[in-house]
């Protein structure tokens, strides 16, 4: 694993957080009755499942017309 | 005409802000971008779980650019596709349930505008989001990989496009009809239907949209024999689709606000 290419890696990195962060902005901005379930979970989601995470956010987790 | 292209800059404010043209081209490159990655790093990752030999790890071939493009290309007619079905299954149910869509067709917008402005912008999302993943993918494989050939990318792209909007006309259908989920896992197993039965007779359902990928994919091996019958069925499923949900939104009444 030595000859790992960070450079590679980087914009993966990079675009999950802004995954991550747009999430959470999102979540930040929303009314309480407009989420499904409670938002500190959903910040946990965010946070810690990665891709899924915040896709399982913007599809089931808000209730959108 | 201008009101249908009033009707689809709405649609685009609406994807704005509630985040979908933002989170779902992000998702998208990260799609196509992982695949030439794992590929790639596949010895170090196969090395690192343990129990194989140093001698079978070097003999392990680096993947040809070509297949890997397919590989990329195969994540987003699954998982992409499920992205978008789940994205879009409220697209137009959503906007009849909370009343929008009686409160825009009662002032003389035809509902045809109103079905195209939806699927214009439908569409608008796919071709940014898939643009920006299938570019990545592309990017990666050539620097990983190898040089891919121009004219396959592009045309393995377009049909792929192609498949995308057939997807989505049928998802904008499903959607007039049912409300929430039920449009999605319908929608889903319409087209999954279509890839199997193609997959097990292909004699029999040379017709089916469900060969454009097969097309996509035999254009990196290099011979493809187009039928015109695929494309034929592929465009007019799209028109019925939309003239059937045009037809079905003005004749549905407005539902109980609930």
């Amino acid at each position: 694993m030595s000859e790992l290419n960070w450079g590679l890696i980087a914009p993966i990195i990079i675009l999950q957080l802004l995954l991550a962060v747009i999430g959470l902005i999102s979540l930040a901005k929303a009314e309480v009755e407009s989420v499904r379930g409670p938002k500190w979970l959903w910040v946990i989601i965010i946070v810690f499942g990665s891709i899924i995470g915040s896709i399982c956010y913007f599809t089931i987790g808000r209730k959108a017309y | 005409m201008k009101i249908t292209w009033l009707m689809y800059r709405k649609e685009l404010l609406e994807m704005v802000r509630s985040y979908k043209l933002l989170w779902i081209p992000v998702v998208f490159i990260l799609l196509g971008v992982m695949q030439p990655i794992t590929s790639f790093y596949l010895p170090n990752i196969l090395a690192a779980s343990g129990d194989i030999s140093a001698e079978l790890l070097t003999q392990l071939p680096v993947p040809l650019p070509a297949d890997v493009m397919v590989q990329s290309l195969s994540q987003y007619s699954t998982i992409g596709i499920l992205i978008i079905a789940i994205a879009g299954m409220n697209i137009v149910a959503g906007e009849r349930y909370s009343g929008t869509a009686a409160l825009v067709l009662v002032r003389s917008v035809p509902s045809l505008s109103f079905i195209i402005a939806k699927w214009m912008g439908q569409l608008t999302l796919l071709f940014v989001s898939f643009t920006l993943g299938y570019g990545g993918a592309w990017y990666y494989t050539a620097i990983l990989m190898g040089p891919v050939r121009w004219g396959d990318a592009l045309i393995a792209g377009a049909l792929y496009f192609l498949w995308f909007a057939f997807a989505q006309s049928l998802l904008l259908l499903l959607s007039t009809i049912f409300r929430g989920s039920a449009a999605a896992v319908i929608s889903l197993l319409i087209m999954g239907a279509l890839s199997v039965t193609y997959s097990l007779i292909p004699s029999w359902f040379s017709w089916s949209p469900a060969r454009i990928l097969n097309f996509a994919n035999a254009t990196f091996a290099g011979e493809v024999n187009y039928t015109a019958a695929t494309f034929v069925t592929s465009v007019l499923g799209c028109l019925v689709c939309l003239a059937a949900s045009a037809w079905l939104l003005r004749r549905q009444g407005i539902p109980d606000q609930s």
